[in-house]
C-alpha cells in the first residue's frame, strides 16, 4: 500500500488526466492543470509528480509509438484501481471535512 | 506530423540535458508540439518566453528526482556542471559589494578594450575589403604624380597584375532636377582602379577600360548614401543621367556601403580621362595629384616593383614636356601595402592607446584578483569545511575558476555596454582624416576579440588566488581559529604586492597623461598668427557656366564680396582662394630671381590668394610696404605679398620689398613684392609657419579659381553664417555654399587627434587611479578589521586616535611609495615613446614628474584615511571583552 494521502498537485494531476480523454500525456496535462486552476505550471513539475504517482502505483504509462500519423512515441498515462480508490478516499475526505462549512464561507 | 515552428535551440539542448534519459526523446518532441501551438496560439515571442520557462523548470526541478526514489539515470555532466553554476550565482548574489565591484572593476578594463580595439581594428588592422588583399600595393606611396606618368608606369612595371589611379575628393557642383545646387565630393580614378582593388558594384557596373578615353567618360558611380539620399536607393536610375559640374554624365553603377577608396569623402566616382593630346598636357602632365594603386601578381614583391619604378623613371623624364624631372626624382619613391599605406598615419597614436589599454588591464586584473583574495579570506572557514568534508582542491579552484568567469562574463556584457556608450561620446572626436574611422562599430571582430581578451584577464586574475586555495592546508584556518597570522600575513603580502603594482601603473598612465595634457594645453596656446575669435567661414563655389575670362570672374568676386558686406550680421569681408586650417590648400614651385639657381629643384611654398581686406578680417599683421587695393587689377602689373618666413628663408631677413618672384613655366612673368606680412601657422598649430606667397584674388582670378572661400567677422557666429547662406544664395541661387564653419572650429578640428590622444589616456588614468585607491582602501579595511584587538588594547593603554590613525596613514604610504617610485622610473624609460606627440613639453616634464605622484600619495592617503578613522572609533571595552 501506498503512503497516505495525495499531495495537492499530485490530486490535481490525477484529475486532470481523468478529464483528458485523448492526448493524456506529459504536456497537455499540464496545460488542463494551466487551464483549470488559473496557475502556472510547468511540464516539469507535472512530470515529476507523474513519475512519483507511478512510483506509488497511482499511475501507469505505456510507450506508444505514433501509428499511421507519423511522428514521434509518446508515453500515455492512465490511472490504476489504485490509484482512483485513493481519489475517491481523498474525496471522501474532502467531503466530510466541507460538511456544514457552507453557511461560514458565505459569510465572508 | 513535423512542427512548423522550432523552439530556440540552445534551449532546447539544455533541456535534453536535463530530462532523464529514458522520457528524453518524448518528453522533447512533446514539447517541440505545445511550442508549435503556442506559436499559432499567441505568437512566437510568448512561446519561446514559455520554452524558456519551461527548461528552466526542468533545470530547477529534476535534481529533486533522485530524492523521491526515482532512480538517477541522467545527470550528465553538462547538468551537474549547470547546477554548480546555479550555486555559485546564489554565492554571488548573497555579496552584491564584492559581486558589483568586481563586475564594475572588469566592465571597464574590458570596455576600454573593446573601445580601443574596434578603433585600432578600424585604423589599423582589419583587412581592406577586397579578395586577397595582400597583393594590393601603394604605388610611389605617400606621393602622387600626374595622369602622363601613370599611364607609362602601366607599361613599364612588370610585376604588376593591374595598376590604376585615383584622385581623392574632387569638389564638384551637382544641380539636382529640383532643388538648389549642391556641392559633392568627387573621386576621379581610372577604370583599372576598381580592376586593380577587386572593387564590385552593389547595383550595375563600375568603369569600363574604354571610358578613360577622351570623350567617351561621361559616365558616373554612385556611393551607396548617394544612391539612398538622392535617389531613394531605386535601382531604375541605372541609365538615367544626372548633372555634374555642367554636363550631363549617365549613372551605370553604385558602390557598395562602406566603400572608402580612395577615401570614404567621396559621393560620386568618374573616369579619370587618359589624354594625352597637345592641348590637354597641362591637366595630363600638369596635375600630380594622382595616387597609384596596383594589384601585385603571384610572386612579385613591392621591391621588384619598386626596382620597376626606378627604372621608369627615364621615361617619364623624356615623355614630360612639361619640365624633365631631375634623374634622381623618384629615388626616394616607396612602394609599399596597400593596408600599411593606409594606416601609417594612425599606427602610433592606436600603438600608444594599446600600450596604455595594456596596463590598465593588468590593473584590472590585479584588482579583481585582490578582491577574489578578500573574498577568499571571508569565505576561509567555508572552503576549509569544505575541504575537510573531502572537496578536492582542483574543484575548489575550478569553482572559483567558473566564479570568475561568471564574473567576467558580466563584466564583458556591462562593459560593452560602457564601449557602445563610448563610442558615442568619441565619435565626433575622431580624427576624419584617418580611413575608417567613421564605421568604428561594436561589431562581431571586436566582441570576439574583446571576449576573447576578457577570459585571458579572468584567468589571469583567478591564478593569483586560485594557486593560494591549491597552497593552503585544510586546517590552517580552523587550527589558527580566526586569530590566525601566518596565513593572513602572506595573504598581506600578496595583497600589497598587487597594490603597489596597480600604483607603480596608475603612475605611469598619469605621467603620461600628464605630459599629453600639458602638451595640449600649449598647443592651445600657440598664437597662429591670425585672429580667428568672431570668425566665420564657408566655401562659395562658382556656377559651372561662369565665364572663364579673368577680368569678368574678377568683378564677379568683388560682386559677391559687396553683397556680403551690406548684411547686418557681418562687420568684414574677404575672399580667398584658401587660407591657413581652411578646407583647401595650395602649393606652387617658386623661382626667385636672384635666389634660385636649379629650374628642377624649386622651393615649394603656400599660395593663397585673397582679396584686399583679407588681412584685416584675419587680424594679420602688415609689417612692410602695402598689401592689395582696387588698383591691383588684371590689367596692371602683378604683385604680391609673403610673409615673415619667406622673407627669412630667401631674403635673410632683408626687406624684399621691391623684389620679385615667378611661376616656374617658361616665359611666366615676374611677379613685384609688395610687401610682408606676419607669418600663420598653416595646417597644424604644432608646426612652425612655413613660406607664403599671397596674392590678389583680382589679378589671378582665371578659370582655374572655380570656388572663393569667404572669412567673415560676424559678431554673432550663428547670425553670421545664416547671412554667408541666404546673402549667396540671393546673389546667384546656382552658387553652392558649403563648409559652414567658424574659424575657431577649424582650430579645434585641427586638434582632433592630441585631443582624442589626451582624454583617452585621462580616462585610462583615472581609471587606474581609481583602482588603485580601490585596492589601497581594501588593504587598509582589512588590515584594520584584523587588528581590531590590537588598536583596542592600545586605547585602552592611552593611545590618542591620532596616532592609530598616523600609524595607518604610514602604511598608506608605505604601499603608494614603491609602486611610485617603480612608476615613475617605467615613466621616465617611456616618456621617448610620447615625445613624438608631445609639443613644447619635454618626455620627462619636471612638473608633470612631480605633480603625479603627489597625486597618487594624495589618493593613496584618502583612500586611507577612511578605514583608518573609521578604526580608531571601535570601542576598546566591546573589542576586549568579545576578542
Amino acid at each position: 500500500m501506498a503512503r497516505q494521502g495525495l499531495g495537492e498537485l499530485e490530486h490535481q494531476t490525477m484529475l486532470a488526466l481523468l478529464r483528458l480523454k485523448d492526448d493524456v500525456y506529459t504536456a497537455p496535462i499540464a496545460e488542463e492543470l494551466e487551464r483549470r486552476t488559473g496557475r502556472r505550471t510547468t511540464t516539469a513539475a507535472v512530470y515529476i509528480v507523474l513519475r512519483r504517482l507511478e512510483e506509488k502505483g497511482l499511475v501507469e504509462s505505456v510507450l506508444q509509438d505514433p501509428g499511421a500519423e507519423g511522428g514521434r512515441d509518446r508515453r500515455y498515462f492512465e490511472v490504476t484501481d489504485l490509484g482512483l480508490q485513493q481519489l475517491r478516499q481523498a474525496r471522501a475526505a474532502y467531503t466530510s471535512l466541507w460538511e456544514g462549512l457552507d453557511t461560514v464561507l458565505a459569510k465572508g | 506530423m513535423t512542427p512548423r515552428h522550432h523552439p530556440p535551440p540552445t534551449w532546447r539542448w539544455i533541456l535534453s540535458r536535463a530530462i532523464p534519459r529514458r522520457d528524453r526523446a518524448t518528453l522533447l518532441a512533446e514539447l517541440d508540439e505545445m511550442f508549435a501551438r503556442r506559436v499559432t496560439r499567441e505568437g512566437e515571442p510568448a512561446a519561446r518566453r514559455w520554452y524558456r520557462e519551461e527548461v528552466m523548470a526542468f533545470v530547477v526541478h529534476t535534481p529533486g528526482l533522485g530524492a523521491s526514489g526515482v532512480k538517477r539515470d541522467y545527470g550528465g555532466g553538462a547538468m551537474e556542471g549547470l547546477r554548480q553554476v546555479g550555486t555559485i550565482v546564489k554565492g554571488l548574489r548573497r555579496a552584491p559589494g564584492f559581486t558589483a565591484l568586481a563586475v564594475f572593476t572588469l566592465a571597464l578594463g574590458i570596455g576600454a578594450n573593446a573601445l580601443i580595439f574596434a578603433i585600432a581594428d578600424r585604423a589599423v588592422f582589419r583587412p581592406l575589403p577586397f579578395p586577397e588583399p595582400d597583393r594590393l600595393v601603394s604605388v610611389l606611396d605617400g606621393w602622387t604624380t600626374a595622369p602622363g606618368s601613370l599611364e607609362i608606369l602601366q607599361d613599364e612595371l612588370r610585376g604588376v597584375e593591374t595598376i590604376g589611379g585615383a584622385i581623392d575628393a574632387l569638389g564638384m557642383t551637382y544641380e539636382p532636377i529640383d532643388g538648389p545646387a549642391q556641392r559633392v565630393s568627387v573621386a576621379q580614378v581610372t577604370p583599372e582602379y576598381f580592376t586593380a582593388l577587386g572593387a564590385a558594384p552593389r547595383v550595375g557596373r563600375l568603369f569600363q577600360v574604354e571610358e578613360s578615353e577622351p570623350g567617351l567618360g561621361d559616365v558616373v558611380v554612385l556611393s551607396s548614401d548617394f544612391f539612398t539620399s538622392n535617389f531613394g536607393a531605386d535601382p531604375s536610375i541605372i541609365g538615367s543621367s544626372l548633372t555634374l559640374e555642367g554636363t550631363n554624365r549617365r549613372i551605370v553603377g553604385v558602390l557598395p556601403e562602406d566603400f572608402a577608396f580612395p577615401s570614404s569623402r567621396n559621393d560620386l566616382w568618374i573616369p579619370l580621362t587618359m589624354d594625352s593630346s597637345p592641348a590637354n598636357v597641362g591637366y595630363h602632365w600638369g596635375m600630380g595629384i594622382v595616387a597609384l594603386v596596383a594589384r601585385l601578381e603571384a610572386g612579385a614583391t613591392p621591391e621588384t616593383v619598386r626596382q620597376d619604378v626606378l627604372r621608369a623613371q627615364a621615361a617619364v623624364r623624356v615623355a614630360n614636356p612639361l619640365w624633365t624631372p631631375a634623374p634622381d626624382f623618384w629615388d626616394e619613391a616607396r612602394v609599399s601595402a596597400l593596408q600599411e599605406s593606409r594606416s601609417r598615419w594612425a599606427r602610433t597614436p592606436v600603438l600608444l592607446l594599446l600600450g596604455a589599454l595594456a596596463v590598465v588591464l593588468l590593473v584590472v586584473c590585479a584588482n579583481v584578483a585582490n578582491l577574489l583574495l578578500s573574498r577568499g579570506l571571508a569565505r576561509q572557514r567555508d572552503l576549509a569545511v569544505q575541504t575537510a568534508l573531502g572537496a578536492g582542491r582542483t574543484r575548489l579552484a575550478a569553482n572559483q575558476l567558473v566564479e570568475v568567469v561568471i564574473l567576467t562574463a558580466a563584466g564583458t556584457a556591462v562593459g560593452l555596454v560602457f564601449a557602445s556608450f563610448g563610442l558615442e561620446v568619441l565619435r565626433p572626436l575622431l580624427p576624419a582624416e584617418v580611413p575608417g574611422l567613421d564605421q568604428v562599430g561594436l561589431d562581431m571582430r571586436v566582441i570576439g576579440s574583446t571576449t576573447v581578451v576578457a577570459l585571458l584577464v579572468a584567468v589571469a586574475a583567478a591564478m593569483v588566488p586560485a594557486m593560494r586555495v591549491g597552497r593552503s592546508s585544510p586546517g590552517d584556518f580552523l587550527r589558527e581559529s580566526g586569530r590566525g597570522h601566518s596565513t593572513s600575513r602572506s595573504r598581506r603580502r600578496t595583497t600589497s604586492v598587487l597594490v603597489a603594482a596597480q600604483m607603480a601603473a596608475a603612475v605611469v598612465l598619469v605621467t603620461g597623461a600628464g605630459l599629453l595634457a600639458r602638451s595640449l594645453y600649449e598647443l592651445n596656446r600657440v598664437d597662429p598668427g591670425f585672429v580667428s575669435n568672431g570668425r566665420v567661414t564657408a566655401r562659395l563655389d562658382l556656377p559651372p557656366g561662369l565665364d572663364h575670362d579673368r577680368e569678368a570672374r574678377a568683378r564677379y568676386f568683388s560682386e559677391i564680396q559687396e553683397a556680403l558686406l551690406a548684411d547686418p550680421a557681418l562687420d568684414g569681408v574677404a575672399l580667398a582662394s584658401s587660407f591657413p586650417f581652411g578646407p583647401e590648400w595650395e602649393n606652387m614651385a617658386v623661382a626667385i630671381p636672384g635666389v634660385t639657381q636649379d629650374p628642377n629643384n624649386l622651393p615649394v611654398v603656400y599660395q593663397r590668394r585673397v582679396t584686399g581686406s583679407f588681412f584685416e578680417v584675419a587680424g594679420i599683421a602688415v609689417l612692410a610696404g602695402r598689401t592689395f587695393d582696387d588698383s591691383d587689377r588684371v590689367d596692371t602689373p602683378p604683385v604680391a605679398v609673403v610673409d615673415e618666413a619667406f622673407a627669412r628663408a630667401f631674403f635673410d631677413g632683408v626687406d624684399p620689398v621691391g623684389r620679385t618672384v615667378r611661376y616656374p613655366w617658361r616665359g611666366a612673368g615676374d611677379i613685384q613684392i609688395v610687401g610682408v606680412v606676419a607669418s600663420t601657422r598653416d595646417e597644424e598649430l604644432s608646426s612652425d609657419p612655413s613660406p607664403t606667397v599671397w596674392m590678389p584674388l583680382s589679378q589671378l582670378a582665371g578659370g582655374m579659381v572655380d570656388h572663393a572661400l569667404v572669412v567673415a567677422s560676424a559678431p554673432v557666429a550663428e547670425a553670421g553664417l545664416a547671412a554667408i547662406q541666404s546673402r549667396a544664395r540671393a546673389f546667384d541661387d546656382r552658387m553652392a555654399v558649403s563648409e559652414l564653419a567658424t574659424y575657431p572650429e577649424l582650430l579645434r578640428d585641427s586638434l582632433a587627434l592630441p585631443r582624442l590622444l589626451t582624454m583617452l589616456l585621462l580616462l585610462f588614468a583615472g581609471s587606474t587611479l581609481l583602482l588603485g585607491c580601490v585596492g589601497v582602501y581594501g588593504v587598509a579595511s582589512f588590515s584594520a578589521r584584523e587588528r581590531v584587538r590590537e588598536i583596542g588594547v592600545r586605547m585602552t593603554l592611552g593611545a590618542h586616535p591620532s596616532e592609530i590613525r598616523g600609524r595607518f596613514l604610514r602604511e598608506g604610504l608605505w604601499l603608494a611609495v614603491p609602486g611610485g617610485v617603480i612608476g615613475l622610473i617605467v615613466a621616465t624609460l617611456s616618456g621617448r615613446v610620447l615625445s613624438g606627440f608631445l609639443y613644447q613639453v619635454s618626455p620627462i616634464d619636471p612638473v608633470t614628474f612631480v605633480a603625479a605622484p603627489v597625486i597618487l600619495v594624495a589618493a593613496a592617503l584618502a583612500a586611507v584615511y577612511v578605514p583608518a578613522s573609521r578604526a580608531t572609533r571601535v570601542d576598546p571595552a566591546t573589542v576586549l571583552r568579545e576578542g
